[in-house]
């Protein structure tokens, strides 16, 4: 498989990425060649997002982490998705698990970070307090996602997918209003859930 | 009383749960009270509402930045970073396995490889890519004093070096233990046990405190407890040396450099601030821990995680009272009362109010545990109004906290008056290393008044009570003389931003000067004490020159001047001793040119220029080297554009502006080099069309160079407003610009009004200060022309006036500038008198006209002759103009006849200047001749 230079180029259309899909499922391997580099170009453009807004992000380095998400997508036997938008969930998820992994190596001691550490741009050189913090994010989604799973949905897909309001509202197939709406909510849950548990 | 704080999570059934998220989207846009508003919405589910409140609150809160500010960055932060390699060795240890990461670095467990002994230590490897020379360097030379930091409470720096990859290490002591916190939570103890855990802690911080060094983090994760119930305090001193000092060169100017706490939750607002760090910031934070301990929750409610949330959190607002924010009521009950007070007094914002040390914090809780009256009192209404200026968040330098701490520390050691001979020797050596890298450091960068202010007194104080010991001892009056000297530069060197007390600076200098020639009577071979005295006398008269005029500086400067020469010849090869004397000539050409004498003033200047460009060959790396040069060059520029020679001179100054922005481009927070770029752009726009000098005639372009002088000065005022001499730089840069513009524009009458507020201030703030009121003075004359050729003649005469009261003090020692300056302002005055047909007035300003310019008058003392001609000549043209206007025909002739006579003179021995030749020109008019 080579990389092609989709790489670089704008935002694929939903229609290839589906259509690719579709005969995918229906056996045809050579889709899944080209859908590759296709979906590989999504990871990156997500991950990118979340690493480039911060004003430091020129040091920070998301290839590792595209390629881990990468080769587990394309690990997987066959996919389960039907369309761009389901594949954006999906991949949203695999960030998770990527992102709370990455936090438990990075922390050693007994007990969790909590949101005492994380001050926001010196988040670069504290990674192992975030990681503490990722791993509490983690556990609060779980527990938000026992109450209202759209709204742990929510924040998956803006924060570990890095989508834009309009996209989430394209995943799940809800306004954008809600995607605010909900968002909003969530996010006080998800602080007050997190404070409760500092210490 | 045991101490838990989880709190339970409601649980709503799928129906509520849906009702709430109603609600919650409706409240949010209601604007009273939401508790009434949800009374009413949902009168009957009080589950529901609140859950509703509960999350509103959260909301409140949240909104500030939680998605935004800690989700996003958490998660870039984790997806960016690069997996740690872990090392197999350090040095002489084999590693174990990682024990954790801190933020500077990652530490890990490791044993020594020794056949004889297996020692666990704990190895700090220092993260590369975080200006590691100069952490390396710092700590380097702070090991001696961290090492003795030999206390059971303290977890002991053993060693220290740098892998082969370059990477820096720490071993220290291995810890096994949990933090204080939740040592005690686990253990659920009460809090009688807590206090005297806590009683340890701050005795280790105490003795610390002692050795002078300053922890600035303490917070319950540098605060282990091992199985033996034995505290061990971490990091110490650690976190002064890990973080960059404002010194480093590639410093973006929007990103705040300095160490700004890792977690706020326990910092002192003047960390948060920027502001020096000193014993009582350690209180502090000691007493967050304590408030922490003994409540279950931390001091500070922040309310919004923006830097400005964090800062007003800690800054401003208030302490709830730990019995308030108790968890339990049994513990509240104990709280009260003293406990309140001593922790509240040790929390107080202001460093000042709070308890001078950690000793008397803690000899306050155990005077509460043995049920005596406390020290602490509750404060009172005005301060808790937590009245603190916001200052500007500054650079943080981390010596600031060992000269400060030194202040602490010094105080007990002196009032105690049991000095060993060893301990004054440590801690002279101490202060005299730490002392001046902390006021080098502070020296050039804008925004540190306060702290500069901070260091000269505590350095005096220290430094008098050496002195009275100090006859006989000769290395330490070396010490001593270097010592006034740099206290003398912070009082008043004109060259860096200074606090104007030139007494004060003059009263060190001497004070070192004595000390310096009393070590040359008994060595007269010692080149350093030499070297001083030179250093001295060069100091001296440049405050003279400032203070009593040029008649006392030269003959000082000379003198410096051919004790320099000497000293050179016999230490050829010392390379400071031929800087020494460039600065010397630099002085010496500068005093001469302001004194009117630019072809003595060339003579310095060349020998300096020559004498540097040889020196600069052989250390081209000398900033201080280049600057001295481009001073030479920007002098020589002066000289050769008073002799007339314009086009060298402009050729003169390019050079020396470009080194200048160079220089100024490599230390962007340096106010002294934007200064020295200033002075030299203003010596371009002079040559290009300044009218006060000879000029090219290029008033478009003199305009554009002041424009950019402003701009710099403005900036340069902005950023530290009590800075006298970035006020005074300001004024003036708008003076010049002024005087560039078209006399009658609107603009210029406005530059001059603010300029002449500037300078104002800055002359009420230092009377001595000869050169500031002197622009004063011509601000007030352009202001009155300016005036007056818009037809406001009273506003003009008002002008006149208050130039001349002000300018009275500066003729008493002038050596003809200064009257030349009351001359225009009385002409101008008269002029306009005259124009009203009042003849006492203008007679009046006529005998006073007279007076000043009369060369036996008593203003005409030590005027240089040429000087005198140009007096005469502009003095009687006036003369003339005013008689004429006032239609005495005979008496306008004779003086206009002087006037022509003595500007032929002038024009015989060189060339008339704008201004001489438009007041020629117009002497010849009212002659009745053709303009020549």
């Amino acid at each position: 498989m080579t990389m092609s230079a989709t790489l670089c180029a704008p935002m694929q259309t939903d229609s290839d990425i589906t259509t690719l899909l579709g005969q995918w499922k229906s056996g045809n391997e050579r889709a899944r060649d080209q859908l590759v580099p296709l979906l590989y170009a999504e990871l990156h453009r997500m991950a990118d997002r979340y690493v480039k807004k911060e004003r430091s992000s020129q040091t920070l380095d998301a290839t590792a982490l595209v390629h881990d998400a990468y080769l587990r997508l394309v690990g997987q036997k066959l996919p389960d998705w039907e369309s761009r938008t389901h594949f954006f969930a999906i991949a949203a998820n695999l960030m998770r698990q990527i992102l709370v992994e990455r936090s438990r190596r990075f922390q050693s001691r007994k007990r969790g970070g909590g949101i005492e550490s994380v001050t926001f741009n010196e988040a670069l050189n504290h990674a192992p307090e975030a990681g503490g913090f990722v791993l509490d994010l983690d556990i609060a989604l779980q527990a938000l996602a026992e109450v209202d799973e759209r709204k742990s949905k929510v924040i998956e897909l803006r924060f570990f997918a890095g989508l834009t309001v309009e996209e989430v509202a394209e995943t799940l197939g809800i306004s954008v209003a809600t995607v605010g709406r909900e968002q909003r909510m969530a996010e006080a849950w998800l602080y007050r859930e997190m404070q409760n548990d500092r210490r | 009383m045991a101490l838990s704080g989880n709190a339970k999570r409601s649980s709503l059934t799928k129906a509520q749960w849906a009702l709430v998220d109603e609600l919650f989207d409706a409240a949010l846009g209601v604007t009273g009270d939401p508790g009434a508003w949800l009374a009413s919405a949902c009168p009957d589910d009080a589950d529901v509402r609140a859950e509703v409140l509960s999350l509103i609150q959260s909301d409140l809160v949240a909104r500030g930045g939680f998605g935004d500010k800690q989700i996003g960055p958490a998660l870039a932060a984790v997806a960016g970073a690069r997996e740690p390699q872990s090392p197999s060795r350090v040095g002489p240890y084999r590693i174990m396995r990682e024990l954790g990461q801190g933020g500077m670095g990652t530490v890990y467990l490791a044993e020594r490889d020794d056949k004889e002994y297996k020692t666990q230590v704990a190895i700090k490897l220092v993260r590369r890519g975080l200006d590691t020379d100069i952490i390396l360097s710092r700590f380097y030379r702070e090991r001696q004093t961290l090492a003795l930091l030999q206390h059971p409470h303290i977890a002991r720096l053993l060693d220290g070096g740098t892998t082969p990859e370059g990477a820096p290490f720490i071993v220290m002591e291995y810890i096994e233990g949990s933090r204080i916190t939740d040592y005690c939570r686990d253990r659920a103890l009460d809090v009688h046990q807590r206090l005297a855990l806590f009683l340890n802690v701050c005795k280790a911080v105490d003795y610390a405190h002692r050795h002078l060094v300053v922890h600035r983090d303490l917070k319950p994760g540098n605060i282990m407890v091992n199985q033996a119930g034995e505290v061990k305090l971490l990091d110490f001193g650690i976190c002064k040396l890990l973080h960059a000092d404002a010194e480093a060169p590639e410093v973006d100017e929007t990103v705040e450099v300095g160490p700004r706490p890792l977690t706020p939750d326990y910092a002192s607002p003047e960390q948060i601030r920027g502001d020096p760090i000193t014993v009582c910031s350690d209180v502090y934070s000691l007493a967050a821990v304590l408030y922490d301990l003994l409540t279950g929750v931390k001091p500070h409610r922040i309310e919004q995680f923006a830097p400005e949330g964090i800062e007003r959190a800690i800054c401003e607002t208030e302490i709830i009272r730990p019995s308030l924010a108790a968890q339990s009521k049994d513990v509240a009950r104990q709280l009260e009362g003293d406990l309140d007070n001593i922790l509240l007094y040790a929390l107080r914002k202001d460093p000042a109010r709070r308890y001078e040390s950690v000793e008397q914090f803690s000899e306050d809780i155990r005077r509460h545990l043995t049920y005596q009256p406390v020290a602490a009192r509750p404060d009172t209404i005005s301060y808790r109004a937590g009245k603190f200026l916001r200052r500007r968040r500054g650079f943080v330098l981390a010596a600031t906290a060992v000269v400060l701490s030194l202040s602490a520390g010094m105080a007990m050691a002196l009032r105690s008056a049991r000095i060993a001979q060893e301990n004054l020797r440590m801690v002279r050596q101490l202060s005299n290393s730490v002392v001046f890298e902390v006021y080098d450091s502070l020296r050039d960068i804008s925004g540190a008044t306060k702290a500069r202010e901070l260091v000269v007194k505590t350095g005096l104080r220290y430094l008098d009570t050496l002195h009275r010991n100090a006859s006989g001892d000769r290395e330490l009056q070396m010490e001593l003389a270097g010592a006034y000297l740099r206290i003398g530069e912070a009082q008043g060197n004109v060259m860096s931003a200074n606090l104007g007390d030139t007494a004060g600076a003059l009263a060190s200098y001497r004070k070192a000067l004595a000390l310096a020639e009393d070590v040359l009577r008994a060595q007269p071979g010692n080149a350093d004490a030499g070297l001083n005295q030179v250093a001295l006398y060069q100091r001296i008269g440049k405050i003279e020159a400032y203070t009593s005029g040029a008649a006392v500086a030269i003959p000082t400067l000379e003198k410096a001047a051919s004790l320099a020469e000497d000293l050179v010849r016999r230490n050829p090869d010392r390379y400071r001793i031929g800087q020494e004397l460039g600065e010397v000539y630099n002085a010496l050409g500068s005093t001469r040119l302001r004194a009117n004498l630019p072809q003595p003033a060339k003579e310095a200047y060349s020998k300096s220029r020559t004498l540097l460009e040889r020196l600069l060959e052989l250390s081209p790396g000398d900033e201080n080297g280049t600057d001295r040069l481009t001073a030479a060059y920007s002098g020589l520029g002066q000289c050769e554009a008073q002799l007339g020679q314009f086009k060298e001179a402009l050729a003169t100054y390019q050079m020396a502006v470009l080194r200048r922005e160079e220089s100024a481009r490599r230390h962007p927070h340096s106010a002294s080099h934007q200064r020295n770029l200033m002075l030299t752009l203003s010596h371009i726009g002079d040559v290009q069309g300044s009218p006060g000098s000879p000029n090219l005639g290029d008033m478009a372009g003199a305009r554009a160079t002041f424009q950019r002088i402003v701009e710099i000065a403005r900036r340069l005022h902005v950023e530290d407003p009590a800075d006298q001499r970035a006020k005074s730089d300001y004024g003036i840069a708008m003076l010049r610009l002024a005087n560039a513009m078209e006399e009658r524009s609107r603009e210029r009458i406005e530059i001059l009004d603010k300029s002449i507020q500037l300078l104002g201030e800055t002359t009420k703030a230092n009377p001595a200060n000869r050169a500031d009121r002197a622009e004063l003075v011509r601000a007030l004359l352009f202001l009155g022309i300016s005036r007056n050729a818009t037809g406001d003649s009273a506003a003009a005469l008002r002008a006149y006036r208050d130039g001349m009261r002000l300018n009275a003090p500066l003729l008493a020692k002038d050596t003809g500038r200064s009257a030349m300056d009351s001359i225009l302002l009385t002409a101008n005055a008269g002029e306009i008198h005259a124009a009203r047909g009042e003849r006492a007035e203008s007679a009046a300003l006529v005998s006073s006209l007279l007076e000043l310019a009369a060369a036996d008058g008593p203003y005409g003392k030590g005027r240089p002759p040429a000087v005198q001609v140009a007096i005469t000549a502009r003095a009687n043209a006036h003369i003339g103009r005013i008689y004429n206007t006032l239609a005495q025909k005979a008496e306008a002739r004779r003086h206009l006849i002087i006037s022509r006579d003595a500007y032929g003179e002038l024009e015989r021995k060189g060339a008339l200047t704008g201004a001489q030749r438009k007041s020629l020109e117009q002497v010849e008019r009212l002659l009745g001749g053709t303009p020549r």
